[in-house]
């Protein structure tokens, strides 16, 4: 889209605020540098999308006196500048004296723990992070007034609350350039640092919080189909037409965008199709092999030939949402400037000619979706939730981790007493520390006279999934305990740090178990012996049913009957035997 | 180039199109502040896109200057 120059902005942002009503967004710029152009910039940008904003700016240089008294304030930016926290410090800060300089950072510091605690009650504060870029990028080396920033950055961390967003400028300086953001002609004149584009961008950098504030997130995601989520026409290319595949140079853009379109998703935003199709041809394209989305990823779809503003509507009212809660994806000028002479609420967007900028232009859209996950951030920040949220989240990253799992196809191929494998099995018990129960080494020698031997047994393994093979990467000894032959014990148990986290070794022992249980065993000893990289399997055995038959913490000794043993109930790890 | 510095002026100082000429300046708009000159001098750069200097910017304070001004940077 065009974008308006400043004088328009004002003038349209006076004619936006005459037609809005509703309650009044009283939002504050307290700063030590002059930027009132921000005051239209942000009254435009918000009042734009509904909000009846009204910026109003504190006294010049006054930020701490201007921090009191601001809770009537529904929104408070702090522009602090480093250049100007005494004035001309950008090209003092180097020749300052080391104490002065430091007693002027302690005072800034205790300036910003002041100034978020005088705000702390306004329900969203952004203050911007101390940048010395402008006058510094160029260096190699950390400028002191790098160190300042990052000193003072530290700091603005560890006080700000939940209610305040930090603000990272150096973003802003990586999207606009320094020499687009910054003019030291009018800096000169009279303290006004930034440019105007600086200032569009930086209105559109912390609307999509503020919107969400005030409850106008956007939750929704709809996509057309043909040359929106793939390259081509179903109806006219077919199936082997279309494209979508990460293998090819146009297909990628839209295997891309699918990938993108999940990780919205995955974030809480609902997806759905609206397009001017065959129903019974899209349903078909989900059998498409290159195609990422799957039927149950969407929530809702409108694909007929009716007029693409009215199933719109049609969208909002089945999800009982409001209109300006949709982003509607297409690649059509025609649908596209329909819905949005229609319904200027719908956010619409183009597919852009140039295919390539695609999952850029979808990229941007993120923190206007944000808000649905900045919710649980803030939930997780306050530590009245604490305790309920960590249960939750390790719920979360257990069930997720499962499916994940799940993905990877793994696959285990036991081996039992494979003489070939003697210098890989001797290596492994030689160099395995972590998933290792008894750290007992072997030599090939020794190794050798297990394997020939009738009294031990060896189990290994080899891992892989769909990423690739891990090879023999687990060994298990297990020893007739001699007196009879229902009673063994394991003399070693490991595992290659390359394959935990998998759950492999549950299966493994499950597989273990079920052998010794055909061979008639009842009883299973095994032990413990504490060494300084291994604590991660100090109580494996316990988790399995095995029972401590001793009291030390360094060695334990354990039994288990085998008809008490927990089976694991994985069964997304094939098992494989290799003999 | 009148009107559109016109139109300019008008919008930055929130001021009737109607009433400003070339006369007009901080005496005959009273919206026409320290902070809006710097504003009416950032919107002028952006839709002339010419760079005024300092001085240039300190010394346009009436729309007579303000065209004078402008029409010395596109003749240049």
């Amino acid at each position: 889209m065009e974008e308006l120059s400043f004088s328009e902005v004002i003038a349209k942002s006076k004619e936006k605020g005459i037609k809005l009503s509703g309650p009044e967004c009283k939002i504050r710029i307290l700063s030590n540098i002059m930027c009132f152009q921000l005051n239209d910039f942000l009254e435009f940008t918000l009042r734009e999308q509904g909000i009846n904003a009204k910026v109003t700016s504190g006294n010049y240089d006054n930020i701490l006196q201007d921090s009191v008294e601001r809770i009537e304030m529904s929104v408070v930016v702090v522009f602090w500048e480093l250049s100007n926290l005494v004035d001309g410090f950008h090209y003092k800060a180097g020749l300052m004296d080391k104490e002065l300089r430091g007693e002027l950072v302690e005072k800034t510091k205790k300036g910003i723990s002041v100034v978020l605690k005088n705000l702390v009650e306004v329900q969203q504060v952004f203050f911007n992070s101390f940048s010395s870029l402008v006058f510094d990028c160029h260096r190699l080396d950390k400028s002191p007034l790098t160190e300042i920033a990052v000193e003072l950055n530290k700091h603005l961390n560890e006080c700000a609350s939940s209610n305040t967003v930090i603000v990272d400028i150096n973003k802003l300086f990586a999207m606009v350039s320094i020499s687009k953001s910054v003019d030291f002609r009018y800096y000169n004149l009279s303290k006004s640092l930034y440019k105007l584009e600086y200032y569009r961008e930086y209105a559109k950098f912390i609307a999509p919080r503020i919107l969400s504030v005030w409850g106008l997130t956007k939750k929704v995601l709809i996509f057309d189909c043909d040359n929106t989520l793939w390259k081509g026409i179903i109806g006219e290319d077919g199936m082997e037409g279309i494209d979508m595949s990460s293998g090819s140079a146009t297909g990628v853009v839209f295997a891309e965008v699918q990938h993108l379109a999940l990780e919205l998703k995955s974030m809480g935003v609902i997806l759905g199709l609206c397009s001017k199709n065959n129903e019974k041809d899209i349903d078909r394209v989900f059998s498409h092999a290159d195609m990422k989305l799957r039927e149950s990823d969407i929530a809702i779809k409108r694909i007929n030939w009716h007029n693409k503003a009215a199933n719109m509507v049609d969208i909002a009212t089945e999800l009982n949402l409001d209109l300006s809660s949709i982003v509607f994806v297409d690649d059509s000028d025609f649908e596209i400037n329909l819905v949005r002479k229609e319904l200027p609420q719908v956010m619409s967007i183009q597919v852009p000619k140039q295919l390539s900028e695609y999952p850029h232009v979808l990229r941007r859209l993120f923190p206007v979706f944000a808000a649905n996950s900045r919710s649980v951030e803030d939930v997780n920040r306050s530590s009245m939730y604490h305790d309920e949220q960590c249960r939750k989240e390790f719920k979360e990253t257990f069930n997720d981790i499962e499916q994940y799992l799940r993905s990877l196809k793994l696959k285990l191929k036991i081996i039992e007493d494979d003489l070939s494998l003697i210098p890989r099995l001797a290596q492994l018990s030689q160099k395995t520390n972590q998933f290792n129960l008894t750290t007992k080494r072997f030599t090939e020698h020794e190794m050798e006279r297990l394997v020939k031997g009738f009294s031990e047994k060896l189990f290994c393994f080899n891992f892989s999934d769909n990423f690739g093979d891990y090879g023999i990467t687990g060994l298990c000894i297990i020893a007739n305990r001699g007196e009879t032959v229902l009673k063994y014990a394991i003399n070693t148990f490991l595992m290659s740090c390359r394959v935990i986290g998998r759950n492999v070794e549950f299966v493994f022992m499950d597989y273990i178990i079920k052998h010794l249980l055909n061979s008639g065993a009842k009883q299973l000893d095994a032990e413990y012996m504490a060494t300084t990289r291994n604590s991660q399997v100090e109580d494996f055995y316990e988790k399995l049913g095995f029972i401590q038959v001793n009291s030390g913490t360094k060695h334990k000794i354990y039994e288990l009957e085998l008809h008490n043993y927990k089976w694991s109930g994985i069964d997304y790890i094939e098992v494989e035997n290799g003999r | 180039m009148e009107d559109k510095v016109f139109a300019i002026v008008s919008k930055v100082m929130s001021y009737p199109m109607s009433n400003i000429n070339i006369d007009s300046s901080p005496d005959t708009i009273e919206e026409w502040d320290s902070v809006k000159h710097i504003n009416l001098m950032m919107a002028l750069e952006e839709e002339f896109d010419v760079q005024f200097s300092p001085d240039e910017i300190s010394d346009m304070l009436n729309v007579k200057l303000i065209l004078l001004t402008l029409k010395e940077h596109k003749s240049s």
